[in-house]
Order: structure tokens, then C-alpha cells, then sequence
């Protein structure tokens, strides 16, 4: 093992975290605001994804337009998972739990409706570059991955914008703190709700066509929001920027793992990476610790 | 008002569902051949119908290959009854989907034979349902006639002795893969290979490995042996440890999907050497690697539709539906045609036993769109029964056939 083929394997490492940073941060964003694991937040990459095909694929528009589209579709997705799957726990100030259970289902009806009208077909979505690597001597960087690491870090910056600098970011706050004492401040607190799902949609849309890039589009793409709910756990449930660190850091342990013991006890080795960093450290790399989680 | 909002989302998300429902290839449902696709088959004559069926995936990740299949099964159902169907009885065809699930085969294979009554069963070509599906028909006597390659569909791993109620009607893949490890060494010059497989994959892991038992005998050394699974995406981990050990070629033998993003990911990395494959490489390979050029790739295929036995096949399913077909459509006509010949010479053709008693012992060269097939009464499998060898042009729109390797 040469120098050379450890820096590669590092940058092999950073492009897998980056594409579990970009479904990290939709993941943490509904964490840290309503305090449940969203994995319906899969159901919406997925939906996205197919969206990202048909755009770019299908009716040919460019890779900016397609994004952007996705986006869109995302969004409103986001909002439809949350009228489905939580608006009526909300109403019914049911447990975290039943948030938790409900996102669940929801991600699977998702996936399950993909599966009906296109079956598990895979689709390839046109490449974004027609030269796909930026070459440094040996070390091989994919301009894809790149760009999935600048767009995760500019969404991050522009949601931590929005929640830290803007009244919609204070209000998303309070809602976040009390949701019940926001309304009593005169905050409608599920229009802050239903637009956090709106971001967090947004955000789905977005790691929806760059997946389906990377990967080919399928109805199950969406399963690999496990590893944004892993990256988050490492980063700090609730913490955003946490988040990104947990999912690079996950993204980098993988390929170390892979290399030196193989991909088969890999997994297996993930989980048990994760529960002593946990034993270590509860609250995440930058997380704080939060009551009734689910 | 919202509680009408959220029924009438409910209403919504059901008729969603019933809307795909509608459409064939649903589970445990019989679908016919109702395949808008398939040619239509012959009207059921009132009792004396001979009943076969067929277990495929028409909805899972092997959809396109099921969904040929089952025209190819169609397709020589009606040639049958049109020729005067066996000794004067129809043959009807029952297709069920199993979505790739070896606990939906096994529950559709129970329903063909005790409530469809089937006599004969084309199976599926997953190999991981195979095996699976192996001592089941021991214990029904229902017999299946597939294409899933993996040698333990066949054979008893236990008694060494072949499973008495399953046939394969193509190469198995250790001589599939002792094939393409032929071609490599003797007209690749391959003199050190790496291998890239899906560990919890049968169908990889029975080519991997005669693969490599093949060519390390002729001298040839494996430098990596690197795997993934299935749910796995991401290769270039074990691809650049692949690559840092310089290797003449890099065998790939996993599912469309898999051996697209081993391929792109192995070309991303700047690897332009020999990629060498199964027989997944043929479409829909060419349109997932969409911007990246496809070259120094070799791979297996079973069938050519230009050739004097297949080419009324090709073309009469490029006829119906538009598009070239896969060889999947190939395997689905060549297992009806086993199973038709076993039904015409039998005393009672409503008595499995019998029929698998014949395939067992009368499949001699029986005419199929591959040529003529004999199955080894010992092993189960097909003997004197080869390959092609294939590469896309560099268009990506079109397969060469290079060679025909027997195993």
C-alpha cells in the first residue's frame, strides 16, 4: 500500500460520506426540528429520483434545470408526506413514537407505489459530465462526488441560514422548543411545521436526482436513508452541521473497513463502530442530548 | 372538514394502488397470457387441456428477463396448439409472478400443482430460488424446467446426486464461467486477473469461483479476490485495491446493475484494462453505462438471434414488440419445448411422474430455438452445450459474437 492508494481510498472515503451527507442533512433537519427519525424522508428520495430521470432523462433538460425540478417535486412531496403520515398526530399530540412508525409506513408506501407503476426496473439518468473525473497525478477525484459535497455543504450553509438569521428560522425554533407556547405566541406552528417538511422535501429532491445519477434510479434507492439516520446518530441527533461531519466520517470508516477486512463483515463492523462511539460519546460529535427522541 | 381531507387522501393513496393492481404480473395472481407482448394463445377447449406454468419474475429487479421469458413460453405454447397441440389436447400456460422471492415461488409452485393441477413447471432464473425450489418438487413430483444456473438447483449438495424433479436447460454456470475462463486464457492471454463478486449472491459466487479454480489450473494468478453485497453501491473501495494490484483483467460476474456500476466505477477510476463478464452484460448493461464508453468488455451470451435454429424467434418478438430480444425469450421457448416433448411421448400426459420420468430419460436432442438439447439424466443439466462470447460495439447499440465455447 502506497501513499498514493491511501489518499485515493480517503478520497473514496469522503465521496461515499458526501452522498450520505446530502440525505443526512434532510434526515436532521426534521430531527432537530419536530425531534422524530423521519424515515419517510426515503420514500421522498426515491420519489425525487424518479423525478430526476424523467427530467433529465427523459425530457432531456439540463443538469441545473433537472436539479432545480427535483427540487420542486421534492418539496411538494415533503408537504404531502406530512399531510399523510403526521398532520393528524400533530392534531392529536400523539407520542414520538407514533411519528417514528408512521414515517416508516410512509416511506414504504412510497417505494411500493414506484414498484407498481415501474416496477424494479433500474433507470440511468444521463451523466452530468461529459468528462466525469478531474485527474491529480494518480489520485482520481469523480466530478460528480465533488459536486455532491459542494451542493450538501451550500444547502447546509443556506438551511442554517434560514433557521439562525431569518423570523421563519426563530420561528422554526421556537415550534422546535415548544410548540404550544409558539401558538399561544402567535405563531402558527403547523405552517412552520409544514414548511420544515417543505425544506426537508426540498432537500429530499436534491439527494433524490444526485443519487439516481450516481447509482441508476430504482424504487428502493431511498433505503439508503439508513445511512443518513447512522450518519446522524454520529453527528449528533439534531445537529446539522453534525450531521455532515458524522456522515464523512461514516463515508471514510466504510471504505477503511471495506479495505482491510473485506465488504462482507463490513456492515456488521458499522454497527459495532457505532455503538462503542456512542458508549463514548452519547450525544453525537456535536449533538446535545434530547428528551423523548424516537 | 379535515377529517374529509385525510379520507379523501386515504381514498386516493387506494385507488393509487388499485390502479397498479390492475396491471399483470401481480402476485399469486394467474395473468394468463394476457401479456399485451405475447402472442395469444389458443382457445381452452373444454376439459383435455394439458396445464403447465410458469414461475417468473415479472416485477422484480429481473423483471425485463421474466417479462421475455414468459413471451418466449407463450410464443411456443402457441406454436404447439397450433400445430394440433399435444396429441390433439391444448396445452394452456399459467404464469405467476414471484418477484425474485424464493417464499413467493415456493407458495406460487404449491398453488400450480394443487390447485392449477400443472403437470410440468417452467421455472424461474434466479438461482438463489432454484435451490430453494429444489426439494419442494422433490416432494410434490412436479417437475421444473428452468434456467437457473447454479449447479445446486440441480444437484443434492448432500447425496451428490442430481435433485430427481429439476432440469436446467441451459449451461450451468460453472460451465459458463469455465467458458469465459477459456476465452480468457487462450484468446485474451490473460495472465493475471483480479475478481470483483456479489458475495451474497449464488448466481456470483458459482461463477466466481469456477472461475478462478479454472484459471489458476492454466497458470494464470488471481491477484484480488474482492467482494460486495447486494445493497451495496458504492465499489470503488474494493475496485481501487483491485486496481493497485495492476491485473491484465477484472472478472465481474453479478446482476445488470451491479456489473454497470463496477463498470463506470472501475473506468472513473482510470482501469483500462479487460472487463470480463456473465451473461448480464447484454441489455439493459448499454443504456446504464450511458457516458461511458464501452470497450475492452467481453462477456457471455447465451443465444443468437441471427443464427438458422433462433432467428424466427428474434424476429417475430422484434415484430411484436419493437425492440430486439433478450435471450431471456429464448430460455422460455426452449423450456416449453422440453416439456412438450416429454408430453407428447407419454401414456398419460396428466401424470407428472411420468412426464418428469420422460424429461429425465427422452430429452435426445430435442429441437429448441438454441438447437438441439440433451439433458444428462445423471446431472440434470444439459451436455455438449456451449456459449457465446460477445462484446458491445463501441456504439454501445449493438452485441458482436466472437466465439462458441463448449464446456
Amino acid at each position: 500500500m502506497n501513499v498514493t492508494f491511501l489518499i485515493q481510498q480517503l478520497i473514496n472515503g469522503l465521496s461515499r460520506g458526501a452522498v450520505y451527507a446530502l440525505i443526512a442533512v434532510g434526515f436532521a433537519l426534521i430531527f432537530s426540528v419536530l425531534k422524530f427519525s423521519n424515515f419517510g424522508h426515503g420514500g421522498l428520495i426515491s420519489v425525487s429520483a424518479f423525478a430526476g430521470y424523467f427530467f433529465a432523462g427523459v425530457l432531456k433538460f439540463n443538469p441545473v434545470v433537472s436539479v432545480i425540478l427535483s427540487a420542486v417535486v421534492g418539496a411538494l412531496l415533503g408537504v404531502l408526506l406530512d399531510f399523510i403520515a403526521f398532520k393528524n398526530l400533530r392534531k392529536h399530540k400523539s407520542p414520538s413514537i407514533y411519528y417514528f412508525v408512521s414515517s416508516i409506513t410512509a416511506g414504504i408506501l412510497f417505494m411500493n407505489v414506484l414498484t407498481i407503476f415501474f416496477g424494479t426496473t433500474f433507470y440511468s439518468i444521463p451523466p452530468f459530465f461529459s468528462q466525469p473525473t478531474i485527474n491529480l497525478g494518480n489520485i482520481i477525484i469523480a466530478k460528480l462526488d465533488a459536486t455532491i459535497f459542494i451542493v450538501c455543504s451550500v444547502l447546509l450553509a443556506a438551511v442554517m441560514l434560514v433557521i439562525n438569521k431569518t423570523s421563519l428560522g426563530l420561528a422554526l425554533r421556537a415550534v422546535s422548543m415548544d410548540a404550544d407556547t409558539a401558538k399561544l405566541m402567535g405563531m402558527n406552528s403547523n405552517a412552520v411545521v409544514t414548511f420544515t417538511f417543505l425544506i426537508a422535501g426540498m432537500l429530499a429532491g436534491v439527494s433524490g436526482i444526485f443519487l439516481g445519477a450516481n447509482f441508476t434510479v430504482d424504487p428502493f434507492i431511498g433505503n439508503m436513508v439508513a445511512k443518513g439516520f447512522i450518519a446522524s446518530v454520529v453527528g449528533g441527533l439534531g445537529s446539522l452541521p453534525g450531521s455532515i461531519a458524522g456522515a464523512l466520517m461514516l463515508g471514510v470508516i466504510e471504505v477503511i473497513l471495506t479495505t482491510a477486512c473485506g465488504d462482507i463483515i463490513t456492515p456488521a463492523l458499522i454497527f459495532v463502530f457505532m455503538l462503542i462511539f456512542l458508549l463514548i460519546r452519547p450525544q453525537g460529535i456535536s449533538g446535545k442530548f434530547i428528551q423523548e427522541k424516537a | 372538514m379535515k377529517k374529509r381531507g385525510l379520507l379523501a387522501a386515504l381514498l386516493a393513496v387506494i385507488m393509487i394502488l388499485t390502479a397498479g393492481c390492475s396491471s399483470e404480473g401481480k402476485s399469486s395472481t394467474p395473468v394468463g397470457s394476457q401479456n399485451s407482448n405475447a402472442p395469444s394463445i389458443g382457445k381452452t377447449s373444454e376439459g383435455g387441456d394439458i396445464i403447465i406454468g410458469t414461475l417468473l419474475d415479472t416485477s422484480a429487479s429481473m423483471a425485463a428477463a421474466g417479462k421475455a421469458t414468459v413471451w418466449g413460453a407463450d410464443y411456443a405454447v402457441k406454436e404447439i396448439n397450433d400445430a394440433g397441440g399435444i396429441n390433439g389436447r391444448k396445452l394452456k400456460i399459467i404464469h405467476y409472478d414471484v418477484k425474485g422471492d424464493p417464499n413467493e415461488s415456493i407458495t406460487a409452485y404449491n398453488r400450480l400443482v394443487d390447485q392449477d393441477k400443472a403437470v410440468a413447471v417452467v421455472g424461474p432464473g434466479l438461482s438463489n430460488i432454484g435451490i430453494a425450489l429444489a426439494p419442494v418438487a422433490e416432494d410434490k413430483k412436479v417437475p421444473i424446467v428452468s434456467h437457473f444456473m447454479d449447479e445446486r438447483a440441480t444437484t443434492n449438495e448432500k447425496t451428490k446426486a442430481a435433485w430427481k424433479y429439476i432440469y436446467l436447460a441451459e449451461p450451468s454456470c460453472n460451465q459458463q464461467a469455465e467458458a469465459i475462463a477459456a476465452y480468457s486464457v487462450e484468446k485474451l492471454n490473460v495472465k493475471t486477473v483480479a475478481i470483483l463478486y456479489d458475495s451474497s449472491n449464488a448466481y456470483s459466487t458459482t461463477h466466481a469461483i469456477p472461475y478462478q479454480k479454472y484459471v489458476e489450473s492454466k497458470g494464470v494468478k488471481v491477484v484480488a479476490s474482492e467482494s460486495f453485497t447486494s445493497d451495496a453501491k458504492d465499489y470503488k473501495a474494493q475496485l481501487t485495491k483491485i486496481i493497485s494490484t495492476k491485473p491484465d483483467a477484472i472478472f465481474v460476474p453479478a446482476y445488470a446493475q451491479q456489473n454497470a456500476l463496477a463498470y463506470k466505477q472501475a473506468r472513473e477510476l482510470g482501469y483500462t484494462g479487460l472487463i470480463i463478464g456473465n451473461n448480464t452484460y447484454s441489455a439493459p448493461f448499454n443504456t446504464l453505462v450511458q457516458g461511458t464508453p464501452i470497450s475492452n468488455l467481453f462477456f457471455i451470451y447465451n443465444v443468437d438471434f441471427q443464427s438458422a435454429n433462433t432467428k424466427f424467434l428474434g424476429d417475430a418478438y422484434k415484430s411484436a414488440n419493437g425492440t430486439d430480444p433478450l435471450p431471456n425469450v429464448a430460455f422460455g421457448y426452449d423450456n416449453v419445448k422440453i416439456i412438450a416433448n416429454a408430453l407428447k411421448l407419454a401414456k398419460n400426459p396428466n401424470d407428472s411422474v411420468e412426464v418428469n420420468s420422460l424429461i429425465e430419460t427422452k430429452t435426445t436432442a430435442v429441437k429448441t430455438s438454441s438447437g438441439p438439447i440433451t439433458i444428462d439424466p445423471t446431472t440434470h443439466r444439459p451436455s455438449g452445450m456451449g456459449v457465446f462470447i460477445a462484446k458491445w460495439d463501441e456504439s454501445g447499440k449493438k452485441i458482436s459474437l466472437l466465439d462458441y465455447y463448449k464446456s
